[in-house]
């Protein structure tokens, strides 16, 4: 049981001050934002109650929006691939991906959940993480500590001095405009050196075979429109009927993950393509010519038939559940599963596959439902989770 | 790697106790009609403690100890060995009575008639919470009997965690009421912050209630309360203290160092870290050292 070796752990994990100070700092920034936004947007309130009643219905119409999905999918250009779990997940991006040198990569729990980066390393193939926070996390060898804030347990100073150590071309200082851009001058070439781009997605329209990716840094953009291919690792969960709803479900997702509207909001439904000449539509004009989606299963469509843990598909990786727990905000991502952090992360660790003795740790408080957009209640998740250790179920 | 059966024995050590006492402690606890000095009862309407107040003395010993020595383990093996009630004194616990004394008072004032049972049960929160249902069944049996034995109708509680396991847990034939819900009307001048106990507010809905006294708000309040770490106090008790000591802070930063709660649990971590805490009802108990 990993709780065993974790207890040991929690007395140094709440003496380190760089963790408490990095927490801190980004709670606070989080719950600033995120009342100035609400103060704005008042409507989103309103909207959650549809995106739920949305997200309640894909995951009761799972298999049949995965058919729907792929069908489309097929029809605009794109191939569809189904891994059933993490590895067949990684033989088939592995298959896809290995006439590759180097790839870029936009943030994605779902490639995390398979561990799909270091699973391409070890087949000595170039991998490189875009998402700043995700970078920092690639070089300092860490875990991502945030589904959307993965380097949310670092202060600058401890990043600015890791990255130093790391890219002997940056002198970045602790200011963190300089280290944005230390970081942009040298992620740049990969993106053009790139033969592929791996992302996620957060939000798939069945009906128009469409995948949205939220983001603001733009990098997913450049990983999944500059390569010659790219391959989208989605979990199943993500489907919903329509495209009017997948905007609904993105609208929601990064308002409470504490933005008023995101820099970029990719939508991709085909390779890219050009009718210019002549009316004859040719693949890859100026973004990849291959484009690949991988449904990828791992446990979700036998999740959605239980009583419990259907709810956690339910769930959109605001990250808004962990900023207000209380033992997140005193342990960050060493709470949680071994990928998915936070008390969600364990029910989504019971759903994938993984140790969940963690859900000891929970304080039952509800805090999380509160201020989850789907009204998620991970307490009643893990009491149940409990029940299943100890009479090993 | 010593730890991990450490975890497993507590669960253990908390089972056997219950089969021992009827409580997660192995120790018996004071009936509300031995505070209240209540020799009979002929009343169907009965004020329901679930030993709650009661077993948080010893918990706060328990820990207070565990806090000085560290060390689980050795606390463990006395659990499960010896007479523990002997050994250990329960600290502070006229603080955790004179919610008790006040809920009384209280009802009185309201004019409300209640009894309490000579034999109370433990109200089976703890086993609850740790998933440990072969034992909230044979309480539920357990508290089931009492009350038909007693013809109770009507079930005043004062804990929250009894209110949510009567109310929402078992499944039983009586009328299950929050004391707040009662006496909401009376009002007193004391005046501290608020803290709302994560089970009142959020899944009972209790807020407005609580506040019949001069309540300062703090940040987080209502249904957007932060718990107080109490839950975990017995399998991680280094981690709970921490976040009593972050939410304390947040609450006396309201402006206030005087801290007011409606839960055994709050109250016990608070006192644990260290914050000058009582329980709401000790306003009314007329103890001029416990409220």
């Amino acid at each position: 049981m990993r709780i065993e070796e974790f207890k040991n752990e929690i007395k140094k994990i709440l003496q380190d001050k760089n963790l408490a100070i990095a927490l801190s700092r980004a709670i606070s920034s989080y719950r600033i934002n995120r009342a100035k936004i609400m103060d704005k947007f008042p409507n989103t309130y309103k909207l959650v109650e549809e995106v739920r009643r949305i997200k309640e219905d894909s995951v009761e119409r799972i298999q049949e929006l995965v058919e729907t999905a792929t069908e489309n999918m097929v029809e605009n250009g794109i191939d569809v691939h189904f891994a059933k779990d993490a590895e067949e997940g990684r033989k088939i991006a592995y298959k896809l991906l290995s006439d590759c040198n180097c790839i870029v990569k936009a943030k994605s729990m779902t490639c995390e959940e398979i561990r799909l980066r270091e699973f391409l390393e070890s087949k000595g193939i170039e991998v490189w993480e875009t998402d700043l926070g995700e970078f920092i996390v690639q070089m300092l060898n860490d875990k991502p500590m945030h589904i959307i804030t993965p380097a949310i347990h670092l202060p600058r100073e401890t990043i600015v001095k890791a990255l130093n150590d790391k890219m002997d071309c940056v002198k970045a200082s602790n200011n963190i405009q300089e280290i944005v851009k230390a970081v942009k001058s040298y992620l740049r070439n990969k993106f053009f050196e790139a033969d592929a781009g791996i992302s996620g997605a957060n939000v798939v329209a069945a009906e128009t075979g469409s995948m949205i990716i939220i983001e603001n840094e733009g990098n997913a953009r450049l990983a999944t429109g500059l390569p010659e291919k790219h391959v989208a690792i989605i979990g199943v969960e993500k489907i919903v009927p329509t495209l009017s709803d997948a905007i609904k479900v993105a609208e929601v997702t990064w308002r409470f993950a504490g933005y008023a509207v995101p820099s970029y909001l990719n939508i991709i439904s085909s390779p890219s393509k050009t009718g210019d000449i002549e009316k004859i539509i040719v693949k890859g004009a100026h973004g990849p010519k291959d484009l690949h989606v991988v449904f990828l299963d791992n446990g979700r469509i036998k999740a959605s038939q239980d009583e419990y843990l259907k709810e956690a598909l339910l769930c959109l990786r605001c990250g808004s559940c962990m900023y207000e727990c209380p033992i997140y905000q005193k342990l960050s991502g060493h709470w949680g599963g071994e990928v998915y952090t936070g008390g969600i992360g364990i029910a989504w660790t019971a759903i994938t596959g993984g140790d969940v003795s963690m859900a000891f740790l929970c304080l039952l408080c509800s805090r999380c439902a509160e201020v989850c957009p789907m009204k998620i209640d991970s307490s009643k998740i893990l009491r149940e989770l409990r029940k299943k250790i100890l009479y090993k179920k | 790697m010593t730890s991990v059966k450490i975890e497993l024995q507590a669960l253990r050590i908390i089972e056997k106790n219950f089969y021992r006492s009827g409580n997660p402690l192995g120790i018996k606890t004071k009936s509300p009609a031995e505070i209240l000095g209540i020799s009979r009862n002929e009343c169907r309407t009965i004020l329901y403690t679930g030993q709650s107040y009661q077993l948080m003395p010893y918990v706060l010993r328990i820990l207070s100890i565990i806090d000085k020595f560290g060390k689980l383990e050795k606390l463990a093996n006395l659990f499960s060995n010896l007479n523990f009630s002997k050994l250990i004194i329960p600290k502070m616990e006229n603080r955790f009575y004179s919610a008790i004394r006040g809920a009384a008072n209280a009802l009185k004032n309201a004019k409300i008639d209640f009894g309490v049972l000579l034999n109370e049960p433990y109200d089976g929160s703890l086993y609850y919470d740790l998933g440990m249902d072969h034992i909230v069944d044979e309480n539920e049996k357990i508290i089931r009997s009492e009350f038909e034995k007693n013809k109770v109708e009507r079930i005043i509680t004062i804990s929250p965690h009894s209110c949510y396991m009567l109310k929402k847990v078992y499944s039983l034939d009586v009328e299950v009421i929050h004391i707040y819900e009662l006496i909401s009307n009376i009002k007193c001048n004391k005046k501290a912050v608020i803290h709302d106990p994560c089970i009142l507010a959020r899944k009972l809905g209790i807020v407005t209630q609580l506040r019949i006294f001069n309540a300062v708000e703090p940040e987080n309040t209502g249904k957007n309360t932060l718990c107080c770490g109490g839950p975990i106090e017995i399998l991680f008790p280094q981690l709970s203290l921490q976040i009593a000591k972050s939410r304390g802070n947040e609450l006396i930063s309201a402006g206030l160092n005087k801290i007011a709660t409606a839960c055994p649990v709050c109250l016990m971590n608070f006192l644990r870290a260290g914050f000058d805490a009582r329980d709401i009802l000790s306003f009314f108990s007329g103890d001029a050292n416990e409220d």
